[in-house]
């Protein structure tokens, strides 16, 4: 007996709880990817469900099927290109118009779709009722009543895929796509088209696309016309105003089923979510709950997750130690050098990293899925206004501070490009958690009992830096970017331990792949750089490297060209700053690393080292992510404004403080 | 007829009119604000973005934003 395979599309829109039905189906047996040439991440998963396997693609959660972010056009690509056998559409049974909305959008791809309501049970406590039965013979199509976050309903769905993939009914869009004012410019638009369109575009979602005036079908449109795009033109000139007759007759759908299937019985009431946002939203408190959370988040890290790291990087050279030892007599030093001190001294940096990340996605997976972060955006809108960004661009700069990597990649969120690009640019400004943790190591040895002070001053400064590069920016190379703000406040509900293990699971998981081969590729090569030619480490390329830029060095108060190395190597990892002061200083048995680092440093100079340290060109792992989010123009003008930066602050703190510590 | 931005916290109203492009009309729908739709304020502290709620859904906009969604003003 051979499976039949089912290739399903879930969709849904923002904040429905489609990731939780994924996790739920799928469970660990999911591949998260990249769209094809995209940066947009791809979830594929398997169910084996009676004799079929359904092959499930996550598409990413958008409000409507436009050509307005790439998210949209993804998700219907993927319908229109790869037809799937079936589309799974996931409605909130709390928002029920507004998901018919993007029902609508998709039933005019004319795929067999199924749909699933999800959080009745959260819509029941508010007072509304869905008749399930009324909604599937008006829509004319399979609906099932889901409870996601309690696992109901799923046996169901599946059911329902499973009939419908056997049952190939005809299909036909329920209801009409423009109202009857328009109607014949949209007919005349399908004669023009037919014949000239792929196979795969439905003749009818095209004109009516065509109608409305997305940017990328019309492209489409002249290019398949040719000659014949005039006519098609001169239709579209005349009849502007048609998309409002389009969208107006979708809601006059809706307005119907709502009519007869739905029934709100405490339309008025005031909901546990609007009691919670009159502080969370408020001026003030909003303010005050931020800090608190934020606060709450930076206690966590530094004193579990920190100690963790430290405590796992210190086992890293017992265990290099161990198997150099070891392997001695097997291996030849060249082998062991690039195995045991190139490769796992990376891989030993990358683990001592987790638990810091683990935190950090714990904490963002658990306000994301209660429902808090939108709240988050809002509240600081006001402040990133200032620097041209709006509040969305805090969420991605507020993860920098765990790791440039994922506050880069969670750019992503923002529509307007030239706002996302600017935030991408900025994010590496923010101290990650392995800069903090080098400046940590390094402040003790410098400032005594002065450290924390000096640790704090620091930080303060780098923000100030942020918010004047922010503003700089903003007037100059990003002048005039429109920061369009709007987004939907979620219903606030229970967390979903599931969903948010496999947030962080999957978070980790491709920082491990993407960011990890990276460092300890690189590793390998620091470790060559810093070993050859094998004589002494003072005569290596790494080190003459240094010693090519020691009178740069020499403006910002550098020692030596010891200060440059270490520097340098920091761009494979931020950590490594610390590893080559120790391979450089050759520390003996009675005396520790940060005593050796202090000896070679003055105040003024260790300030200035700690401020360029903090702005320094940004880790290998975060350019890399710079060029695959936003181009190799931008990663190039990263490291160009990284390098400046620092270099300028570098010299004024030395020369500054020298006023003071003559 | 006057703009969102004009309505204080917990009023009620009706949508009227919206401008600006087809984009931000179709950005607009699909969030549920259209013309006719029922909107009430229920944050507006005269600066920032407000917090409306249309067709049962809660949305944050931008001054900006607000201020091209023009509503009735019942006296």
């Amino acid at each position: 007996m051979s499976e039949k395979v089912i290739k399903v599309a879930l969709i849904g829109q923002p904040n429905v709880g489609k990731s939780t039905i994924f996790n739920h189906l799928t469970g660990l047996n999911q591949h998260v990817g990249n769209w094809p040439g995209k940066t947009i991440e791809q979830k594929v998963g398997k169910v084996v469900f009676k004799n079929f396997t359904i092959e499930i693609c996550d598409l990413p959660g958008t409000y409507s099927l436009t050509s307005n972010s790439e998210e949209e056009r993804l998700a219907r690509d993927y319908i229109i290109k790869e037809k799937p056998d079936l589309v799974v559409t996931i409605l909130n049974a709390t928002a029920i118009e507004r998901s018919l909305y993007l029902l609508s959008e998709i039933l005019l791809l004319e795929v067999p779709t199924v749909v699933g309501i999800n959080m009745v049970d959260v819509a029941n406590e508010n007072g509304i009722e869905i008749d399930t039965k009324i909604l599937e013979k008006k829509l004319k199509i399979p609906v099932v009543e889901l409870i996601a976050s309690k696992n109901l309903g799923l046996i169901e769905l599946l059911d329902k895929i499973t009939q419908s993939f056997e049952k190939r009914e005809k299909f036909s869009i329920p209801f009409s796509a423009i109202r009857k004012t328009h109607k014949k410019e949209l007919e005349e638009l399908e004669e023009i088209l037919k014949g000239s369109i792929p196979e795969h575009y439905p003749l009818r979602w095209t004109s009516v696309k065509l109608l409305e005036g997305d940017k990328e079908i019309t492209n489409l449109s002249k290019m398949w016309l040719k000659d014949r795009w005039i006519e098609a033109h001169n239709i579209l000139e005349k009849h502007e105003d048609a998309y409002l007759d389009i969208v107006g007759s979708r809601y006059e759908w809706i307005s119907e089923i709502v009519s007869t299937a739905v029934k709100n019985h405490r339309p008025q009431e005031v909901s546990i979510t609007d009691k919670i946002d009159r502080y969370a939203t408020h001026p003030f408190w909003g303010i005050t709950i931020v800090l608190i959370i934020l606060s709450t988040t930076f206690f966590l890290t530094y004193f579990f997750a920190m100690p963790l790291s430290n405590l796992l990087s210190r086992y890293v050279p017992i265990l290099q130690a161990y198997l150099n030892n070891a392997a001695s007599d097997y291996l030849s030093p060249f082998v062991r050098g690039i195995l045991f001190d190139g490769a796992l001294g990376g891989a030993g940096m990358v683990f001592a990293f987790l638990p810091v990340l683990v935190i950090f996605f714990l904490f963002i997976g658990i306000l994301e899925d209660v429902g808090y972060l939108a709240r988050l955006a809002y509240i600081m809108d006001n402040f990133m206004h200032k620097i041209g960004l709006h509040g969305k661009s805090f969420l991605p700069l507020f993860l920098g501070f765990g790791c440039n990597v994922p506050a880069i990649m969670g750019a992503r969120i923002i529509e307007n490009q030239r706002a996302k690009v600017l935030t991408i640019i900025l994010a590496p400004f923010i101290p990650c958690s392995a800069r903090l943790a080098v400046l940590t190591f390094l402040a003790a040895p410098f400032f005594g009992k002065y450290a924390f002070l000096a640790i704090i001053a620091l930080i303060a400064l780098n923000l100030v830096v942020v918010v004047l590069l922010g503003k700089l920016l903003n007037s100059t190379t990003f002048k005039g970017i429109k920061t369009a703000f709007v987004m939907e406040l979620p219903l606030y509900h229970k967390p979903n331990f599931k969903t948010i293990f496999i947030y962080v699971y999957n978070n980790v998981k491709s920082f491990l792949s993407k960011a990890a081969t990276i460092i300890v590729v690189v590793s390998c090569i620091v470790w060559f750089l810093s070993s050859y030619p094998p004589q002494n480490i003072d005569e290596s390329y790494l080190a003459q490297f240094g010693k090519f830029f020691e009178k740069t060095g020499a403006l910002m108060g550098f020692p030596d060209w010891r200060a440059i190395t270490a520097l340098t190597t920091s761009f494979v990892a931020k950590e490594n700053t610390i590893a080559t002061f120790g391979v450089l200083l050759k520390v003996s048995k009675d005396e520790t690393l940060g005593e050796k680092i202090g000896e070679i440093f003055s105040v003024p100079s260790a300030f200035s080292f700690l401020v360029v340290q903090m702005l320094f060109i940004p880790c290998l792992a975060t350019i890399a992510v710079i060029y695959k989010e936003a181009g190799l123009k931008w990663a190039f003008y990263s490291l160009a404004l990284h390098l400046t930066v620092s270099l300028f602050s570098g010299i004024v703190t030395f020369h500054f403080l020298r006023l003071f510590f003559a | 007829m006057v703009e969102l931005t004009k309505l204080k916290k917990d009023e009620e109203s009706q949508i009227v009119e919206l401008k600006g492009g087809k984009d931000f009309h179709s950005r607009m729908a699909s969030l549920g604000i259209t013309k006719g739709a029922a909107i009430k304020v229920l944050q507006n502290y005269g600066k920032g973005p407000i917090i409306v709620i249309v067709r049962n859904t809660r949305i944050a906009l931008g001054r900006g934003e607000a201020n091209k969604i023009l509503v009735d003003k019942n006296e």
